[in-house]
């Protein structure tokens, strides 16, 4: 089948799902109300909270959330058929992620745009806190793991990509510097920097670096390993440098880079017209993971993302000028991300392969086909712009420069992050060291997913790069369950219908921990000591996550049927703002037991 | 809506983001992810001319606070005001460059600041007597 067809299939499904499901969402389970004081206006600052243009809040939230995570995941779960693939981004895009980020946002904005940590605390009780924390650890852990893992293949299977990527790192220090210093504009230096970044595409083509020779000399047996390694030394350091040094000029570069590359796979479809050469459904190997359920964590930030009700309520909320923008913001977010995935699954499919021999060739086991799914994602975007004139070799280090810088910024931002959970765990059990101490902080945040991205099993083939994004995908949808469960309770104990909250909640309940208890009796199996604990605690979380939930849904379900209202307590500065809407701002979880009348 | 007032921020140390799995890159016990207090960011002018220009100015004129890394909204934005105030040629392609400025003050694509803010008082000055000439 023409991927182009598709895609485009692709894009009317999402358009009518923003159409028309995100009407409904926003009238009648979110309800949104257009004279609603949002925070933005209410706190306005200047600073934090300013009420935006849809479109410009659009822009930061979608380049929020898209990066590297939606393109590994569908290139893996394509290993299925790519029937299952594009079915679950579709449906899990219009139905599952939309609901989350935009729900996310939502309840944010009705809740002094505090973030889904805070209103998971104040929804079921302290220990979501906590709960939430440890969940954002392991994602961490994961996240920085799997994506060490990633550049450390791109880097060995094109080394072409090495120079490029080393030197974007020195170019977006420069780019930086001049921004900060003479204040001039940011689009024009990073034009140029994503302009040199391409002509250095040359020079690696030229002078592809290779660590064969040190790995040997070393005595590693996997090359990726050394450059795993390197890579968590360099985010030693640069989570330790000011963001605007390095972070924030590589992701001026990086928000090029996704339009670029977002471009090239559109142009080159509909030149190319490439046809789908995987089947629709694939007939895999006895022994391979079963669709049911792990195609459903696979494809973990192209259907739905935890870590988007983040973003969501995090920054986003604050800026909503209107109440009904959430809508446009939130939707059109998890659909622009629905859209990546979707490319993705197009490149693993129709790009990369001339013949369903070839494809096969590329998929026949699972380790494999999570070993290679990146390289593939690059060799079928390389074909797509080797259509539109792009000779193939260097559309190929291309690919694996746009791949490598999305995941190198987002590993950068996920080795600071955890060392920020380090500090607040430190906190929390008051361990003084790990709390106060930078250089502590920092290297318990590098070692744990060095260790773990290092973790023996599978040689060339990347089991243990499959089996780490599986876990990726778990704590991931972990994250969106709990966002999820505190927007049901919160739809609920406002007297709407929460279905369509609830079903994907119990769907992402019923896969994740159903994953879990088959990876782990394999772990166990398997004689994997390390993955197992790890699995067995994540999915303490699940349950421990499941328990809160269901205890919460069925206290806001009792209430509204003895028809308790959430009316109660002194209003607040958003209530006051707000004297016509009586749910304005109300504690999420309802009045405590004190505040009953 | 008459009339539409940009400010383009400076660097922000908390606007930074990875793409998927990105945060908000703060310390959580500063406002990171979990909380929301505010924080003045000594290198980002932008907050105290705001609030300024948000008082003064009639509330049918739009005050929109932009990151300088946002070009596919602010291009346009420059292009269009540049265009109707009459630009053509060289003289828009410098507008549109110097609006692109981190720390520029921008009234329906006339480009007032660039590169740096006036104090909160002079930029509504400034504003005011643009607004007023037209």
């Amino acid at each position: 089948m023409p991927a182009f067809v598709v895609a485009a299939v692709v894009g009317v499904l999402f358009f009518l799902g923003y159409r028309y499901y995100s009407s409904y969402l926003a009238k009648k389970v979110y309800a949104l109300d257009p004279a609603y004081v949002t925070p933005a206006h209410q706190f306005n600052d200047g600073i934090d909270f300013v009420p935006t243009n849809k479109h410009v809040v659009f822009g930061h939230h979608f380049t929020s959330v898209a990066g590297a995570a939606p393109i590994v995941g569908p290139a893996i779960a394509v290993f299925w058929g790519w029937g299952p693939a594009l079915t679950w981004i579709v449906l899990g895009t219009i139905f599952a992620a939309g609901v989350h980020d935009f729900g996310a946002l939502a309840v944010s904005v009705r809740h002094k745009a505090k973030s889904i940590g805070t209103l998971a605390g104040e929804v079921i009780n302290g220990r979501a806190r906590m709960l939430f924390l440890a969940i954002i650890f392991f994602l961490l852990t994961l996240v920085n793991a799997v994506f060490a893992v990633v550049i450390g293949n791109l880097f060995v299977a094109n080394p072409g990509a090495v120079i490029p990527i080393v030197v974007e790192i020195p170019l977006a220090m420069a780019i930086g510097q001049y921004i900060y210093k003479t204040r001039s504009s940011a689009l024009i230096p990073s034009i140029v920097g994503v302009i040199l970044l391409y002509a250095l595409i040359l020079v690696g083509n030229a002078f592809p670096i290779s660590l064969d020779g040190l790995a040997e000399a070393l005595g590693v047996e996997q090359t990726r390993n050394v450059w795993v390694v390197l890579l968590f030394v360099y985010t030693w350091v640069a989570s330790r440098i000011p963001v605007w040094m390095l972070l924030q000029p590589r992701d001026y570069i990086n928000s090029h880079q996704l339009f670029i590359a977002l471009g090239i796979i559109g142009l080159g479809l509909i030149v190319g017209m490439n046809t789908i050469q995987a089947p629709v459904l694939n007939d895999v190997p006895e022994g391979s993971p079963s669709f049911f359920p792990f195609l459903f964590i696979t494809v973990a930030c192209g259907a739905v993302s935890g870590f988007h009700s983040l973003v969501s309520s995090g920054t986003t909320s604050k800026q909503l000028d209107k109440e009904t923008d959430g809508r446009y913001v939130g939707y059109m977010g998890a659909v622009g991300e629905g859209s990546l995935a979707t490319g993705a699954v197009l490149a693993a499919t129709a790009g990369v392969a001339a013949s369903q021999a070839d494809w096969e060739a590329l998929y026949p086991d699972f380790a494999t086909a999570s070993g290679g799914a990146v390289g593939n994602f690059v060799n079928g975007v390389a074909v797509f712009a080797n259509n539109i004139g792009i000779p193939l070799d260097l559309a190929t280090i291309f690919a694996a420069v746009v791949v490598i810088s999305f995941a190198a910024t987002t590993m950068d931002t996920g080795v600071r992050l955890q060392r920020y959970v380090v500090q607040e765990i430190g906190e929390l059990i008051r361990v003084r060291v790990l709390a106060r101490n930078l250089t502590v902080a920092t290297t318990v945040a590098v070692v744990i997913p060095l260790a773990m991205a290092l973790l023996p099993g599978g040689g060339e083939a990347g089991y243990t790069f499959g089996v780490l994004w599986q876990l990726f995908g778990t704590t991931n949808q972990l994250t969106a369950g709990l966002a999820l469960a505190v927007i049901a309770v919160w739809v609920t104990r406002r007297g709407r219908n929460p279905v369509a909250v609830i079903i994907p909640l119990v769907f992402l309940m019923i896969v994740t921990t159903w994953a879990l208890v088959l990876n782990l009796r394999n772990f166990i199996e398997a004689d994997q000591w390390v993955l197992a604990p790890l699995d067995a605690l994540i999915f303490v979380l699940a349950v421990w996550l499941i328990a809160e939930a269901a205890l919460a849904l069925r206290s806001a379900f009792r209430d509204r049927a003895a028809g308790v209202t959430t009316d109660g307590g002194e209003p607040d500065a958003v209530a006051k703002a707000n004297p016509d809407v009586a749910t304005s701002d109300r504690p999420l979880g309802g009045p405590s037991g004190s505040d009953r009348q | 809506m008459s009339s539409r007032v940009v400010l383009v921020r400076g660097p922000r140390a908390v606007a930074a983001s990875g793409g998927c799995c990105s945060g908000d890159v703060r310390p959580f016990d500063e406002g990171g992810s979990h909380c929301h207090e505010r924080l003045d960011d000594p290198d980002d002018d932008v907050g105290p001319v705001y609030r300024e220009l948000r008082a003064a100015l009639p509330a049918d004129v739009a005050v929109e606070i932009v990151s300088p890394s946002n070009w596919l909204w602010l291009v346009p934005e420059l292009v269009r005001g540049g265009r109707r105030r009459g630009l053509r040629g060289a003289a828009l392609g410098r507008s549109v460059r110097a609006g692109l400025a981190v720390s520029s003050l921008i009234v329906d694509g006339a480009v007032l600041a660039s590169g740096g803010l006036p104090a909160p008082a002079e930029a509504v000055a400034a504003v005011e007597a643009d607004l007023a000439l037209r």
